[in-house]
């Protein structure tokens, strides 16, 4: 039984770090090709979007914030603020993605939550999927029980939780953050934070863990493994 | 029988409309010796052909190569479930009938004076016509009386298999021509083969339609598929009949192409030698839509062999979103030489501008001809008539067009998804251009150009079909093994044999949808291919 929905790599940009409140600034997407473990070419997304703040006139951001923003870019905080406010209308840049995804659904088959992309990142439970719920709510992306319904609705993978299982016991990677994972990896952290940088290198991460999957299914066998704990 | 017939006058109808070919395909008139049909069927190419389109079909016409209506009848009679499930001395009868018509097995007739009725069909009991023959040969029943015969067995009635029964084994009496035991022998048989046994007059009007079907497919291919493509609607898969069609299209090399808006056909035309998909042929653009296009066109005058933005702000964001999307991916707007994302990119912010918007940018059009989207966009920017919350919106559309969020590029998987799901199948491109198979034109291009002399095929493929069973002999036996259904996009494969050392092997790459590079042999004869290496192709 193979999974013939088309993998979504994704990450946010925000201008804050809790995910119930803050507005995404910068979302990039890879789709990964389920059958052949590749990403596929052209499939790069990326959009910017004006802050939900930045809509009210006596907007405020904190100054982590932005010198965290700063930084990354290598500008003043000013040039941040600037950029931010060019960016287009977060409901546009939403519909964008939206559309995007639907170009990704399942071939031949009637498109549905079930033919729609997987969502993957690094971090996406407690982070990315959060947001991704509230614009869907926000812009009426929603199925008939209320949860968003441009992705899979049963299946997220969450690429920390991987690395969780094959490094719990590895004190060689320092910490479970993208960061420490790129260096223990040997990925050059050029660029890191920006979302598209950042999809890449997960979705190469992923491409590696579900080929060793693959390859350790055929191997190792399942069937009949509990059958010597007795019914109780 | 309507559809055959509607068929046949859609092929008079559409040769003449296209072509200035005279031809009315009649029954009449027609040539029953033509080499070239006969041909055809022999081949098993019967892929629309009345009564013979179905695998089975196929494969038995190939199987037993009927070279007159005679035989052409018998085929469609032994092809019955009836026949093919009548067993005896361990062969089924229809396969009976085949051997015997290729000298595979022998002739007889159990008994001489059936000769002259069985001798027609190789000494098989083919039709109920047959039978009443026999009974009027044997038992010297009349017309009546044997009719009596065919309705108590067609019946299963036992008080009137008895009386007709000893009535026949009377007459036989009588007429002395078989023993007592001989008739209760073939009165037996006659009993058993009306179980499956057909109406000759039936299949012969069966067999008439079908070579009539056949000529038309031999002589006059294009408008056969023309016309065939546009019955698919009305079948219960049309999905699969229009890939099935296209696909033996493709082998015949008879060129078939996505919808062109310009044509403004309604359903599948012959134009050029080339065979169009009709505008209502899309998935999601019904008749109501089409018309709507006939007159938005005949209103504004579109010239729709002009701009891109022309065809976009009048005619496409005029229609229901739906269809005008479906009309870009499917490829009906190619001739505008953009790719289909770029073109649906452009759709999307066409749409969220009002009327008002749009009327500034139509008259840009026709006034100063301006036909880069960007242009008239930035036109717009400036045209100090808009408030400032639109003036946002607008240079928002502006920096997208400048910076799409995402590739506009038309991939071939995407461009094959699209049309697969629009059209019913892929028709621009295959899946399998995306990737390098370099390594097969050594040995083998296509599916369609294989060489069946060479032991030593390699075809880069996608998988449609696999059905896997377990083997009962050989030194496998209980393991798996598995048929796969192919296709290449010039062709298709229905026999492709993995045997369980090399299905064990390569499982994990055989799955619907995958492509792959097959190496191995091919068997002309019974147009099978038999795999001993499984690769996969590099992107």
């Amino acid at each position: 039984m193979i999974n013939y929905n088309k993998i979504c790599v994704f990450d946010f940009e925000t201008d804050g770090s809790d995910p119930s409140v803050c507005s995404p600034v910068q979302l990039a997407a890879v789709m990964i090709d389920p059958l052949k473990l590749e990403i596929i070419k052209n499939s790069e997304f990326n959009v910017n979007f004006k802050p939900e703040r930045m809509e009210k006139e006596n907007f405020k951001y904190d100054d982590d914030i932005l010198n965290f923003h700063a930084k990354v870019r290598g500008c003043e905080q000013k040039d941040i603020l600037d950029l931010w406010k060019s960016y287009p209308s977060q409901k546009n840049s939403w519909e964008m993605f939206t559309e995007y995804l639907q170009k990704y659904h399942h071939r031949s088959t009637k498109q549905s939550q079930f033919t729609a992309p997987i969502a993957a990142g690094y971090n996406i439970n407690r982070f990315d999927m959060i947001i991704v719920d509230r614009l869907s709510t926000k812009y009426n992306n929603i199925n008939k029980e209320k949860r968003q319904n441009i992705f899979y609705m049963r299946d997220i993978i969450d690429i920390m939780n991987i690395v969780f299982y094959w490094f719990e016991n590895n004190s060689e990677l320092k910490s479970y953050s993208l960061d420490s994972l790129r260096d223990y990896l040997g990925i050059s952290k050029d660029g890191a934070h920006d979302a598209i940088k950042d999809v890449k290198d997960c979705a190469e991460i992923l491409i590696r863990f579900i080929r060793l999957h693959r390859k350790l299914s055929t191997k190792i066998s399942f069937k009949d493994s509990f059958s010597h704990i007795s019914n109780v | 029988m309507s559809k055959n017939l509607t068929f046949s006058c859609g092929c008079s109808f559409r040769i003449t409309d296209q072509d200035h070919i005279e031809f009315n395909p009649s029954v009449i008139d027609i040539n029953l010796d033509c080499s070239k049909t006969w041909d055809l069927i022999s081949s098993g190419n019967t892929k629309g052909c009345f009564q013979l389109e179905s695998r089975l079909g196929r494969s038995m016409a190939k199987k037993l190569k009927p070279e007159n209506i005679e035989q052409l009848a018998a085929l469609i009679s032994i092809m019955r479930p009836g026949c093919l499930e009548a067993y005896r001395d361990g062969k089924s009868v229809s396969s009976h009938y085949i051997d015997k018509k290729n000298c595979l097995e022998s002739v007889n007739y159990f008994h001489q004076s059936l000769e002259p009725t069985l001798k027609n069909t190789y000494g098989e009991m083919v039709y109920q016509e047959q039978a009443m023959e026999i009974t009027r040969t044997i038992a010297g029943f009349d017309l009546q009386e044997a009719d009596m015969l065919r309705k108590a067995i067609g019946k299963k009635k036992p008080e009137e298999m008895a009386k007709v029964k000893s009535k026949f084994i009377e007459g036989s009496k009588i007429k002395g021509i078989v023993n007592e035991s001989e008739a209760e022998e073939i009165f037996g048989w006659i009993e058993k083969s009306q179980r499956y046994s057909f109406n000759k007059s039936h299949a012969v009007s069966y067999a008439m339609n079908a070579y009539l079907s056949a000529y038309t497919k031999a002589h006059f291919p294009r408008v056969f598929f023309a016309s065939y493509l546009r019955f698919a609607k009305d079948k219960i898969d049309p999905q699969q009949e229009i890939k099935e069609l296209i696909q033996n299209a493709n082998e015949m090399d008879i060129l078939v192409k996505t919808p062109d808006i310009r044509l403004l056909n309604q359903y599948f035309i012959l134009k050029d030698k080339t065979i169009y998909f009709g505008l209502t042929d899309i998935k999601s653009v019904g008749e109501s839509v089409y018309k709507k296009i006939i007159s938005i066109i005949e209103e504004n005058q579109i010239d729709l062999n002009s701009s891109w933005p022309n065809c976009l702000f009048r005619l496409l964001s005029n229609i229901n979103s739906t269809s005008a999307k479906s009309l870009i991916s499917c490829g009906a707007m190619d001739y505008t030489g953009i790719s289909r994302n770029k073109m649906l990119f452009d759709l999307g912010l066409a749409l969220k501008l009002t009327d008002r918007e749009k009327n500034i940018i139509i008259a840009e059009i026709l006034q100063n001809n301006i036909t880069c989207m960007k242009e008239l966009f930035k036109i717009l920017l400036h045209n100090g008539k808009l408030i400032k919350k639109r003036l946002e919106d607008i240079q928002e559309s502006i920096n997208l067009l400048n910076n799409p969020p995402f590739s506009l590029q038309d991939s071939p998987e995407w461009i094959s998804d699209q049309e697969d799901m629009l059209l019913g199948c892929p028709i621009t491109c295959s899946k399998i251009d995306m990737y390098d198979i370099s390594m097969t034109n050594c040995n083998c291009k296509d599916i369609k150009n294989r060489n069946y002399l060479n032991d030593n095929l390699t075809l880069a493929v996608e998988i449609d079909r696999i059905n896997t069973v377990k083997t009962k002999k050989g030194k496998n036996a209980g393991s798996n093994m598995a048929f796969l259904s192919v296709n290449d996009g010039s062709g298709s494969l229905d026999s492709v044999v993995l045997f369980p050392e090399q299905y064990a092997k390569y499982k994990q790459v055989l799955y619907e949808g995958n492509i792959i590079v097959l190496k191995g042999k091919s068997n002309k004869k019974d147009d099978s291919f038999v795999v001993e290496k499984v690769f996969l192709p590099s992107s």
